[in-house]
C-alpha cells in the first residue's frame, strides 16, 4: 500500500472526515435546503396555477370584450339600418307631401290667375262701356239739336201706348 | 192690373203728375200725352225742364216712374253693351 503512494492512517482519517461531513451536511444543511426547495416548488407551482388563471380571465376577458365589441357593432349597424329606414320613409313622406302642396298652390295659383284675369276683364269692360257712355252722353249734349230732341220726344210720345202695354205686362 | 187702373189707383193720393223733358212740352204734345194717359180733367200735369234727360221724358205719378227718356235707353244699350262685351 505504501508503495502505491497510499497512506492508510490519512486514508482512515479522510474517511472519518467525509462521514463527519456527510453526517453535518445532511442533518444540517441538506434538509432546511430540501425543505426550501420544496417551498420553492409549491411556490413556483401556486404562481404557475395563479398565472394560468389569470391567464384563463385575461382571455375570457378578451373574449368578452370582443364579443361586447361584435354586439356593440352590430347593435351600432342595428341602429344606422334603422335611422337610415327612418330618414328614408321620412324623405319620402316629406317629398310626397311637398308634392301634394305643390300642386295645391299650383291649382290654387291658377285659380287665382283666372279669377284675376275675369275679374280684370270685367273691369275693363266696364270701364270700356263707361267711356263709351259718357262720350255718346257728352256728344249728345253738345251736338243734339233741340229740333232732333223735339222730334225724338215726339216719337216717344207716339210709342208711349206700346210702353205703357209693356208696363202691364 | 191694367196701366191705365194702376194710373187712376196712383192719382187717388195725387192730383199732380210731373213730365220731365229736356225742353218745355208744348201745349199739343201735353194734350196729346194727356189723352194717351186718359187722365182725369182735374189732374194737373206739370212739366219740368231737366236737360240730363237728352231727349224723350219721364213721367212720374207718385212712386210710378214711366221712363221714356233718351237717357235711360242710353243706360239700357250701354247695360247690354258691357253684358256681351
Amino acid at each position: 500500500m505504501e508503495n502505491l503512494g497510499i497512506d492508510i492512517k490519512l486514508l482512515v482519517a479522510q474517511l472519518i472526515n467525509f462521514a463527519l461531513f456527510f453526517y453535518i451536511f445532511k442533518k444540517f444543511m441538506a434538509k432546511p435546503f430540501q425543505t426550501f426547495l420544496k417551498n420553492e416548488g409549491i411556490k413556483d407551482e401556486d404562481k404557475e396555477k395563479a398565472l394560468n388563471l389569470a391567464k384563463v380571465k385575461g382571455d375570457e376577458i378578451v373574449k368578452k370584450e370582443e364579443d361586447f365589441k361584435k354586439e356593440m357593432k352590430k347593435q351600432t349597424s342595428q341602429i344606422l339600418n334603422e335611422a337610415k329606414e327612418e330618414a328614408k320613409k321620412m324623405k319620402e313622406t316629406l317629398l310626397t307631401q311637398t308634392k301634394v302642396e305643390m300642386e295645391q298652390f299650383k291649382a290654387h295659383t291658377k285659380k287665382q290667375i283666372e279669377m284675376e284675369q275675369i275679374q280684370s276683364k270685367k273691369e275693363v269692360d266696364k270701364k270700356v262701356a263707361e267711356l263709351a257712355s259718357k262720350t255718346i252722353d257728352s256728344l249728345l249734349k253738345s251736338y243734339l239739336t233741340e229740333d232732333v230732341s223735339r222730334q225724338i220726344t215726339d216719337k216717344m210720345l207716339r210709342s208711349l201706348p206700346e210702353e205703357l202695354a209693356r208696363y202691364e205686362n | 192690373m191694367k196701366i191705365n187702373e194702376l194710373i187712376i189707383e196712383k192719382l187717388k193720393n195725387n192730383s199732380e203728375i210731373a213730365v220731365v223733358s229736356s225742353f218745355a212740352l208744348s201745349q199739343e204734345e201735353m194734350l196729346k200725352l194727356r189723352s194717351i194717359l186718359q187722365l182725369p180733367a182735374h189732374v194737373n200735369v206739370k212739366n219740368e225742364v231737366n236737360k240730363k234727360v237728352i231727349a224723350g221724358f219721364i213721367i212720374k205719378i207718385g212712386s210710378l216712374v214711366i221712363d221714356l227718356s233718351l237717357k235711360s235707353k242710353l243706360r239700357e244699350f250701354y247695360k247690354r253693351l258691357y253684358e256681351n262685351l
